[in-house]
Formats: C-alpha cells, sequence, structure tokens
C-alpha cells in the first residue's frame, strides 16, 4: 500500500522532463560579391578638385626671359583605357593687349607620377607636348590619352597612385602687348573609353 | 432475560458495523483516482537566423561597390546573424567557398572581415565569446569564430524574440584605384553548431 502510495505520488506530482542530446546543426550562407565601379578623378596637385588660376605678370624689358605659369594635375583612374581632354573659351578682349593665342605657348608634360602609379599609363597625344594656345578649340581634344589605370600597386589611401599631368602656359614679355588684361579658360575632362 | 438481551446488543451492534462498512465500501467504490503523467520533453535546438528577418538558415547577399575616389573611406557591407540554443556548447564556425577575382585583381587579402557580438534584452550576452575578431580572407578556410559555453538564454521569452546572441559580420575593402572595373565573389558559410 505504501509503495503503491509512493508511485502515484510520484506520477502525480513530477513532471518529468527529459533532455536529449540530440546534436545538431545549421547554417547560413552570405554571398559576397565586391563590384568595382569605373573611378576617374582628376584633381590639383594638392588633391583637391577647385579650378586653378594660372596668372601670369608681363613686363616687357630687353632679355627677359618668357613668362610661365603652370597647372598641373593628378589623374587617377582604373580604366584601362582613358583620356584627358581638354578645351578652351574664347580669348577675352585680344584686343586691349594685342595678344593673340598663337602668343600663348602651351605645353602638355608628364610630371613626377606617385610612386604607386603606373608611368607608362598615359601619353601625351599630338601636338600637345609643345604648342601654342591656338592648337586648342572650343571642342573638346584629347591632350593626353590612357592605355592603363594609373595604378601600379595597391595604395589603400590613393595617396601615391597619382599619374601627373602638368600644362605650361608661356608668354613672351614682348613690348609689342599693350598694358591690360586679357583671360582665357581651359576645361579639362578625365572620360573612360 | 440477560441472555436474550445479550443476544439483541451482539445482533445490533453486528447490524450496525454491517452497516457502517457497507457505508465505508460505498463511498470507496464511489472515489475514483485520474492519474495523468505529463512527459515535458525538451530536445536540443540550435537556429541561425537572419538578423534583419529572422529567417532560419538564410542566404544573404552582401553586396560591396567599390568605386575609387580619392580621400573615400573603405567601403564595406554586413551579414548579420541571430544565435539561439539551449545547449550548453556550441560553436559557429566561417567556411570561406571558391574566391572569383572576375577581372578586378581584387586578392583575398584585400578583403578583411570582422566580427562583433551584441545579446537580446532576454539573452545571456557572455553565453559566447568571440574567437576571432579581424582578419583578411586569405587567412581564413574554416575558422572559429565564436565559441558558446552556455545557452543563449538568460530568461524566460515566451516568443523567443529577445533571445537572441548577435553576431555582425562586416566585410570591407579599400577603395583603391588599383583595383579594375568587375566583379569578384566569395561564399562564406556560417555552421552553428553543438559538439
Amino acid at each position: 500500500m505504501k509503495k503503491h502510495s509512493l508511485i502515484l505520488s510520484a506520477l502525480l506530482v513530477v513532471a518529468v522532463c527529459s533532455f536529449t542530446n540530440i546534436q545538431k546543426a545549421d547554417a547560413a550562407v552570405a554571398n559576397l560579391t565586391i563590384t568595382v565601379m569605373n573611378g576617374l578623378t582628376i584633381t590639383d596637385t594638392s588633391n583637391t578638385t577647385n579650378p586653378q588660376n594660372v596668372a601670369i605678370a608681363i613686363t616687357p624689358d630687353v632679355g627677359a626671359a618668357a613668362q610661365t605659369g603652370n597647372a598641373n594635375f593628378y589623374i587617377r583612374s582604373n580604366y584601362p583605357t582613358w583620356s584627358l581632354t581638354a578645351l578652351r573659351s574664347a580669348l577675352s578682349d585680344p584686343s586691349s593687349t594685342g595678344l593673340a593665342l598663337t602668343d600663348i605657348g602651351y605645353a602638355v608634360t608628364l610630371g613626377t607620377h606617385g610612386t604607386n602609379a603606373n608611368a607608362s599609363a598615359g601619353a601625351v597625344a599630338g601636338s600637345f607636348a609643345s604648342t601654342t594656345l591656338n592648337t586648342l578649340t572650343t571642342s573638346a581634344q584629347a591632350i593626353v590619352t590612357g592605355s592603363a589605370k594609373t595604378s601600379s600597386a595597391r595604395d589603400s589611401a590613393n595617396t601615391q597612385n597619382f599619374f601627373k599631368v602638368n600644362n605650361a602656359f608661356t608668354v613672351n614679355q614682348d613690348f609689342f602687348f599693350s598694358p591690360g588684361v586679357v583671360t582665357v579658360s581651359v576645361t579639362y575632362a578625365l572620360t573612360a573609353i | 432475560m440477560k441472555k436474550s438481551k445479550l443476544n439483541l446488543f451482539i445482533f445490533q451492534t453486528v447490524l450496525i458495523i454491517l452497516f457502517l462498512s457497507n457505508f465505508v465500501f460505498c463511498i470507496k467504490t464511489q472515489a475514483q483516482i485520474a492519474t495523468i503523467t505529463d512527459n515535458f520533453t525538451v530536445n536540443s535546438s540550435l537556429v541561425i537566423s537572419d538578423a534583419t528577418t529572422e529567417a532560419n538558415n538564410p542566404t544573404l547577399n552582401v553586396n560591396i561597390s567599390v568605386t575609387p575616389d580619392v580621400g573615400a573611406s573603405a567601403a564595406s557591407g554586413s551579414a548579420n546573424f541571430r544565435l539561439r540554443t539551449n545547449q550548453a556548447m556550441w560553436t559557429l564556425t566561417a567556411t570561406k567557398g571558391a574566391f572569383s577575382a572576375g577581372t578586378t585583381g581584387i586578392a583575398q587579402s584585400d578583403i578583411t572581415l570582422a566580427l562583433a557580438t551584441s545579446a537580446g534584452s532576454t539573452a545571456n550576452a557572455s553565453a559566447g565569446t568571440r574567437a576571432f575578431v579581424s582578419n583578411t580572407l586569405n587567412n581564413i578556410t574554416t575558422t572559429t569564430l565564436v565559441s558558446g559555453t552556455a545557452k543563449t538564454s538568460s530568461s524566460r521569452d515566451s516568443t523567443n524574440t529577445n533571445n537572441y546572441f548577435q553576431v555582425n559580420s562586416t566585410y570591407s575593402i579599400n577603395q583603391d584605384f588599383f583595383f579594375t572595373p568587375g566583379s569578384a565573389t566569395v561564399p562564406i558559410t556560417y555552421t552553428f553548431t553543438s559538439p
């Protein structure tokens, strides 16, 4: 009787919770896709994109060397073919000084590239290595053609993978030119081909 | 006379005893005993779900777009999971699949995986310990990310909404001009097991 009561009590009071150790595994998948987009940047040599003002002052004198002003750019492209184009505006009020576009020398050269840049990434096009400003027209034309991305090595901060393009504007200090100011804008564009 | 009274007394006593015994018998026969045996079986369970949708065994697409630019910070993407288990010991591992660089020039050493953990309000934040903090993919084949030493719940949560142990995995890459346009892909499988 006692035994029976104990069993009953046990059955009534105790709820049996059995913990079964069944090995189980769940899984999830992350499919990582990294898409590299086309990147082209043109900056000044301070790595900023502000336009550059080139001011050239001429004081005619015997034996005076030509006056030069520079606009130098850093170019970066991960595109295998690219082009740096330029177009100019009209010369403002040329009659005031007598300066013509043919009086302004224009030379495109490649500067000292960054240490992680590919120096062979591009070449000066046409006659722009040494010409006069009239060679530039009001329509964009290539002054540098690129045949490779500008980086030669990884550069996580993109500080030393620039391809440098120098633009020099030169005017002789000729007494032919009358006092005054003339201006011309040259617009550069870096595009993927 | 005395004898007859004695006999009557005995007779009456027997009747009373019989009546009472019958009464008790009736009570006994009217009582029923029901026995219910409740067996609550708690099985082992491990669930890995998407931290955003709570979908189980998710396949997440982590898409990172790299647009090289000066001064651009690293591009990143995340795959965040929630773990729930009542097992005392558990492990979360990552297994890297086949890497395809495509035309990008991206190497596995260019991609960094970083791990962070958190926990829901009814979860045990100490249930698991990061065995992995950060590394590049070239150093990952099958790697233990989190080692679990306790069930993930710290208190009751009838709907299992806040008893998750969350693992955030973030993939990042520098937006370097060295990488050429195209796409690189690699699958990472996360396996949640109990030993």
